[in-house]
Protein backbone atom coordinates (compact mmCIF):
# COMPACT_ATOMS: atom_id res chain seq x y z
CA UNK A 1 0.00 0.00 0.00
CA UNK A 2 1.17 3.43 -0.84
CA UNK A 3 0.98 6.08 2.47
CA UNK A 4 2.28 9.46 1.74
CA UNK A 5 3.24 12.09 4.59
CA UNK A 6 2.80 15.65 4.34
CA UNK A 7 3.88 18.36 6.94
CA UNK A 8 6.37 18.19 9.40
CA UNK A 9 5.67 14.17 9.00
CA UNK A 10 7.45 13.98 6.06
CA UNK A 11 10.34 15.02 7.74
CA UNK A 12 10.48 11.57 9.86
CA UNK A 13 8.73 9.14 7.73
CA UNK A 14 9.37 10.40 3.65
CA UNK A 15 6.86 11.89 1.23
CA UNK A 16 5.70 8.02 0.25
CA UNK A 17 6.54 5.23 1.16
CA UNK A 18 5.62 1.65 0.02
CA UNK A 19 4.28 -0.54 2.76
CA UNK A 20 3.51 -4.03 2.56
CA UNK A 21 0.43 -5.08 4.64
CA UNK A 22 -0.65 -9.27 4.05
CA UNK A 23 -4.06 -8.53 5.14
CA UNK A 24 -6.21 -5.59 4.76
CA UNK A 25 -5.89 -3.52 8.45
CA UNK A 26 -7.54 -0.41 9.73
CA UNK A 27 -6.19 3.09 9.91
CA UNK A 28 -5.56 2.69 13.71
CA UNK A 29 -3.40 -0.73 13.14
CA UNK A 30 -0.97 0.62 10.27
CA UNK A 31 -0.54 4.33 12.02
CA UNK A 32 0.50 1.61 15.35
CA UNK A 33 2.61 -0.41 13.13
CA UNK A 34 4.46 3.00 11.50
CA UNK A 35 4.65 4.03 14.87
CA UNK A 36 6.95 1.21 16.07
CA UNK A 37 8.96 1.04 13.49
CA UNK A 38 9.52 4.69 13.28
CA UNK A 39 9.66 5.78 17.18
CA UNK A 40 11.22 9.04 16.16
CA UNK A 41 8.08 9.82 14.50
CA UNK A 42 5.72 7.97 16.86
CA UNK A 43 4.76 10.67 18.64
CA UNK A 44 4.04 13.18 15.66
CA UNK A 45 2.12 10.67 13.60
CA UNK A 46 -0.10 10.16 16.93
CA UNK A 47 -1.19 13.83 17.26
CA UNK A 48 -4.72 14.16 17.75
CA UNK A 49 -4.96 16.60 15.09
CA UNK A 50 -2.95 14.52 12.77
CA UNK A 51 -5.67 13.46 9.88
CA UNK A 52 -5.60 10.22 7.93
CA UNK A 53 -7.79 10.18 4.47
CA UNK A 54 -7.84 8.14 2.05
CA UNK A 55 -9.09 9.04 -1.73
CA UNK A 56 -8.98 13.11 -0.18
CA UNK A 57 -11.67 11.94 2.41
CA UNK A 58 -11.10 12.21 5.80
CA UNK A 59 -10.87 8.54 7.33
CA UNK A 60 -11.30 7.42 10.78
CA UNK A 61 -9.17 5.22 12.94
CA UNK A 62 -11.41 2.04 13.05
CA UNK A 63 -11.52 2.39 8.61
CA UNK A 64 -10.69 -0.60 7.00
CA UNK A 65 -8.03 0.56 4.46
CA UNK A 66 -9.06 -0.90 0.74
CA UNK A 67 -7.05 -2.84 -1.27
CA UNK A 68 -4.90 -0.72 -3.64
CA UNK A 69 -5.58 2.39 -1.90
CA UNK A 70 -3.60 5.43 -0.96
CA UNK A 71 -3.19 6.76 2.36
CA UNK A 72 -2.57 10.09 3.43
CA UNK A 73 -1.27 11.53 6.74
CA UNK A 74 -1.77 15.26 7.11
CA UNK A 75 0.07 16.70 9.83
CA UNK A 76 -2.15 19.40 11.90
CA UNK A 77 -2.76 22.16 9.05
CA UNK A 78 -2.56 25.85 9.71
CA UNK A 79 -3.04 28.85 6.85
CA UNK A 80 -3.08 32.65 7.01
CA UNK B 1 -23.05 37.33 -5.33
CA UNK B 2 -19.37 36.26 -6.54
CA UNK B 3 -17.54 33.53 -4.13
CA UNK B 4 -13.86 33.59 -5.06
CA UNK B 5 -11.19 31.35 -3.71
CA UNK B 6 -7.68 31.05 -5.36
CA UNK B 7 -4.38 29.47 -4.44
CA UNK B 8 -1.94 31.48 -5.79
CA UNK B 9 1.96 30.31 -6.50
CA UNK B 10 3.91 33.30 -7.21
CA UNK B 11 2.87 36.92 -6.46
CA UNK B 12 0.44 37.95 -4.56
CA UNK B 13 -0.91 41.61 -4.79
CA UNK B 14 -3.83 42.62 -2.59
CA UNK B 15 -4.09 46.40 -3.87
CA UNK B 16 -4.86 44.34 -6.95
CA UNK B 17 -7.16 41.57 -5.32
CA UNK B 18 -9.34 44.79 -3.67
CA UNK B 19 -9.49 46.39 -6.88
CA UNK B 20 -10.73 43.57 -8.31
CA UNK B 21 -13.88 42.79 -5.12
CA UNK B 22 -14.38 47.11 -5.39
CA UNK B 23 -15.55 46.18 -9.09
CA UNK B 24 -18.14 43.88 -8.10
CA UNK B 25 -19.36 46.00 -5.34
CA UNK B 26 -22.97 47.58 -6.68
CA UNK B 27 -25.17 48.42 -4.27
CA UNK B 28 -22.87 47.28 -1.49
CA UNK B 29 -21.76 49.57 1.37
CA UNK B 30 -18.88 48.06 3.02
CA UNK B 31 -16.06 46.33 1.82
CA UNK B 32 -13.52 44.57 4.39
CA UNK B 33 -10.32 43.16 3.41
CA UNK B 34 -7.42 41.58 5.88
CA UNK B 35 -3.80 41.01 4.12
CA UNK B 36 -1.75 38.73 6.46
CA UNK B 37 2.08 39.29 5.81
CA UNK B 38 4.94 37.29 6.70
CA UNK B 39 6.67 38.52 10.01
CA UNK B 40 10.32 39.03 10.10
CA UNK B 41 10.82 37.08 13.47
CA UNK B 42 9.53 34.67 15.05
CA UNK B 43 7.80 33.74 18.21
CA UNK B 44 10.92 33.21 19.91
CA UNK B 45 12.32 36.26 18.41
CA UNK B 46 14.26 33.92 15.81
CA UNK B 47 14.82 35.91 12.66
CA UNK B 48 12.74 34.52 9.84
CA UNK B 49 14.27 34.62 6.48
CA UNK B 50 11.84 32.62 4.32
CA UNK B 51 8.26 31.31 5.04
CA UNK B 52 7.94 27.86 3.50
CA UNK B 53 3.95 26.93 2.81
CA UNK B 54 3.46 23.21 1.36
CA UNK B 55 0.48 22.71 0.42
CA UNK B 56 -1.19 19.23 -0.82
CA UNK B 57 -2.27 19.02 -4.78
CA UNK B 58 -6.50 19.12 -4.16
CA UNK B 59 -6.99 19.05 -0.23
CA UNK B 60 -5.48 22.88 -0.46
CA UNK B 61 -7.79 24.24 -3.04
CA UNK B 62 -10.89 22.62 -1.52
CA UNK B 63 -10.52 23.36 2.05
CA UNK B 64 -10.00 27.46 0.30
CA UNK B 65 -13.26 26.91 -1.45
CA UNK B 66 -15.24 25.67 1.77
CA UNK B 67 -14.32 28.27 3.68
CA UNK B 68 -14.96 31.22 1.27
CA UNK B 69 -18.45 29.52 0.62
CA UNK B 70 -19.56 28.43 4.61
CA UNK B 71 -18.47 32.76 4.86
CA UNK B 72 -20.93 33.37 2.27
CA UNK B 73 -23.77 31.39 3.13
CA UNK B 74 -23.45 31.75 6.74
CA UNK B 75 -22.87 36.09 6.31
CA UNK B 76 -25.10 38.27 4.84
CA UNK B 77 -22.69 39.14 2.54
CA UNK B 78 -22.58 39.83 -1.19
CA UNK B 79 -19.50 38.51 -2.30
CA UNK B 80 -16.07 36.86 -0.86
CA UNK B 81 -12.86 36.98 -2.22
CA UNK B 82 -9.98 34.75 -0.59
CA UNK B 83 -6.20 34.31 -1.72
CA UNK B 84 -3.51 32.40 -0.38
CA UNK B 85 0.21 31.95 -0.90
CA UNK B 86 2.07 29.10 -1.19
CA UNK B 87 5.64 28.59 -2.04
CA UNK B 88 8.51 29.81 -0.70
CA UNK B 89 7.68 33.68 0.59
CA UNK B 90 9.86 36.30 2.22
CA UNK B 91 9.74 38.32 4.96
CA UNK B 92 6.88 41.15 5.17
CA UNK B 93 5.42 39.52 1.50
CA UNK B 94 1.54 38.98 1.52
CA UNK B 95 0.57 35.30 2.44
CA UNK B 96 -3.32 36.12 2.15
CA UNK B 97 -5.57 38.28 1.43
CA UNK B 98 -9.65 37.59 2.70
CA UNK B 99 -12.46 40.19 1.88
CA UNK B 100 -16.06 40.52 2.52
CA UNK B 101 -18.24 42.97 0.43
CA UNK B 102 -21.83 43.01 1.91
CA UNK B 103 -24.69 45.99 2.45
CA UNK B 104 -23.63 46.76 5.78
CA UNK B 105 -20.49 47.05 7.67
CA UNK B 106 -20.85 44.52 10.17
CA UNK B 107 -21.96 41.57 8.02
CA UNK B 108 -18.30 42.16 6.05
CA UNK B 109 -16.64 42.56 9.51
CA UNK B 110 -17.83 39.46 10.72
CA UNK B 111 -17.44 37.11 7.43
CA UNK B 112 -12.97 38.26 7.14
CA UNK B 113 -13.14 37.75 10.69
CA UNK B 114 -14.86 34.30 10.10
CA UNK B 115 -12.71 33.67 7.19
CA UNK B 116 -9.30 33.93 8.75
CA UNK B 117 -10.33 31.80 12.05
CA UNK B 118 -10.96 29.04 9.69
CA UNK B 119 -8.17 29.92 7.58
CA UNK B 120 -6.00 29.31 11.00
CA UNK B 121 -6.72 26.02 11.60
CA UNK B 122 -8.50 24.59 8.52
CA UNK B 123 -6.96 25.64 5.59
CA UNK B 124 -5.02 22.48 4.35
CA UNK B 125 -0.86 24.58 4.71
CA UNK B 126 2.30 23.20 5.96
CA UNK B 127 4.55 26.19 7.01
CA UNK B 128 7.88 26.01 7.78
CA UNK B 129 10.11 28.97 9.24
CA UNK B 130 13.46 29.08 8.04
CA UNK B 131 16.04 31.50 9.84
CA UNK B 132 19.90 31.45 10.91
CA UNK B 133 19.49 28.77 13.32
CA UNK B 134 17.30 25.98 10.98
CA UNK B 135 14.06 25.87 10.19
CA UNK B 136 11.03 24.77 12.22
CA UNK B 137 6.98 23.63 11.56
CA UNK B 138 4.35 26.18 12.83
CA UNK B 139 1.21 24.68 13.65
CA UNK B 140 -2.08 26.28 15.24
CA UNK B 141 -2.10 27.28 19.01
CA UNK B 142 -4.63 26.60 21.18
CA UNK B 143 -5.47 30.02 20.85
CA UNK B 144 -6.01 29.80 17.70
CA UNK B 145 -8.68 26.61 17.80
CA UNK B 146 -10.31 29.13 20.33
CA UNK B 147 -10.74 31.03 18.38
CA UNK B 148 -11.99 29.03 15.54
CA UNK B 149 -14.30 27.36 18.28
CA UNK B 150 -15.81 30.95 18.78
CA UNK B 151 -17.74 30.55 15.32
CA UNK B 152 -19.35 26.87 16.70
Amino acid sequence: MKVRFYGKLAGFFGSEREIATGTPCTVAELRERLAMEYPEGAESLQHKRVRACIGDELAEDHAVIPEGAVLEFLAPVSGG
Amino acid sequence: MTVYAHLEEHCLDPAAELENLMRKTSGDGAVVSFVGLVRDFSHGDQKVERLILEHHPRLTVASLEKIASDAVSRFNVSHVRLVHRCGDIGPREPIVFAAAASAHRRAAFEAADYLMDRLKTEAVFWKREEGPSGSSWIEPTEADYADRNRWE
